[in-house]
């Protein structure tokens, strides 16, 4: 639950400093914010689930963001940026997707 | 099928594994120091996500900060050119009355000259009957984009005034802007420019001289089956009336030039040094 509690506690300070991104990382913000919602379905759907692990939690959003933005910024070098962001959020979209199911599977029984 | 079933299966892969990994025996150090580690990476990411969800957000009331800038910028520039032409319209008042006084006592046949001319090339203010022709973009659909086609454009003043002058028009006008022989009329974008003024629909031309002729004659020229074609095509509304007084604007004092013989320095009588000056 510190893993939440942090998670919150972060995004307000987001919220209220409203820290400027540099414009290098512009392009990649789009790609990491799908990255994060994937990790934070992920996360609900453990809650439920009853497997939620802060460690896991952790470890799989950070690592979500980066390699989301990584993979972006290696096809921006390629010449394929585009095409491998669609990809990332086909992939990610399906993840959502079924989290998004698992989790409604538990919450209505449906 | 096998990587639709991984992409659909497999996310919760890590966590499934997780508790086994997780519950090895650790000291209350340990614990204590996974916890902090843990707390700072999760507010860590919770301030990038949220600063990325906040900065993809704001780029449009940047641009529109920078647009009312400009506009604001527009406006100022504007009203300092139309204070300076006021001052200007002011001083060539002040010099055609200095003109006139001195002219008035010293030589009278040439003050005659001179009004009757200035009236023909539009330099002074001048008043009388005449006909209004008003024209106006098409009425744009409720939550459309104006069809570029159906605005008013250079040409269509361009036809409409031609044919006033045709038509035995004196002294012709379009929104307040007189028309003199170097005026041009024409488009730039989609906006249109009288003498580099530009002006702004509804478009009002005014013109001065004999109303009924005028009426006759502009009602045969082709300018009235332009603007026919112009409502039946693009909607575009127009109207022609006459008025018993129209009051149009002097041009200002137009530069002159003077011709002259190549090789020449016999121009004309005029010292250069009155150049500019009418």
């Amino acid at each position: 639950m510190i893993a939440v509690l942090g998670l919150l506690i972060g995004a307000l300070v987001g919220v209220f400093l409203e820290p400027t991104v540099p414009a290098v990382l512009q392009p990649y913000l789009p790609i990491a914010v799908v990255a994060a919602l994937d990790a934070l379905f992920g996360g609900l759907r453990a809650l439920l689930d009853g497997t939620f692990n802060d460690r896991v939690f952790l470890v799989s959003f950070l690592s979500n963001v980066v390699v989301a933005a990584l993979i972006v910024y290696l096809g921006d070098q390629l010449g394929v940026g585009t095409q491998l962001s669609t990809a990332v959020v086909v992939v990610l979209g399906i993840r959502i997707f079924s989290n998004a199911a698992a989790i409604r599977r538990h919450l209505f029984k449906a | 099928m096998g990587l639709l079933h991984d992409l659909m299966n497999r996310p919760m892969e890590a966590y499934a594994d997780a508790p086994r990994g997780a519950s090895l025996d650790r000291g209350r150090g340990a614990r204590l120091r996974h916890a902090v580690v843990h707390l700072v990476v999760a507010v860590l990411l919770g301030a990038i996500t949220v600063t990325a969800i906040v900065s993809l957000r704001t780029p449009q009331p940047a641009a529109l900060e920078s647009r009312k800038i400009l506009q604001q910028k527009i406006a100022e520039r504007t009203a300092q050119a139309d204070e300076l032409q006021s001052s200007t319209d002011a001083l060539s008042a002040q010099v055609t009355r200095l003109q006139a006084e001195l002219l008035a006592v010293d030589n009278p046949r040439l003050l005659a000259d001179l009004e009757r001319v200035e009236v023909l090339s539009g330099a002074i203010p001048v008043q009388g009957p005449g006909i209004v022709v008003e024209l106006d973009d098409a009425p744009v659909p409720a939550g459309q984009d104006q069809d570029p086609s159906s605005r008013v454009q250079d040409v269509d003043l361009q036809i409409v005034t031609n044919a006033l002058w045709a038509a035995g028009a004196e002294a012709i006008a379009i929104n307040n802007q007189r028309l003199t022989a170097l005026t041009t009329v024409r488009g730039a974008g989609p906006a249109i420019q009288v003498d580099l003024t530009p002006i702004v629909p509804p478009y009002r031309v005014e013109a001065i001289g004999d109303v009924r002729a005028m009426q006759t004659s502009f009602a045969r020229s082709t300018a009235a089956n332009h603007l026919t074609l112009l409502t039946g095509t693009y909607g575009i509304p127009s109207s022609l009336h006459a008025e018993t007084t129209l009051t149009l604007p002097g041009a200002g004092n137009a530069t002159l030039r003077y011709a002259r013989a190549p090789g020449s320095d016999v121009a004309s009588s005029v010292p250069p040094t009155q150049e500019g000056s009418p």
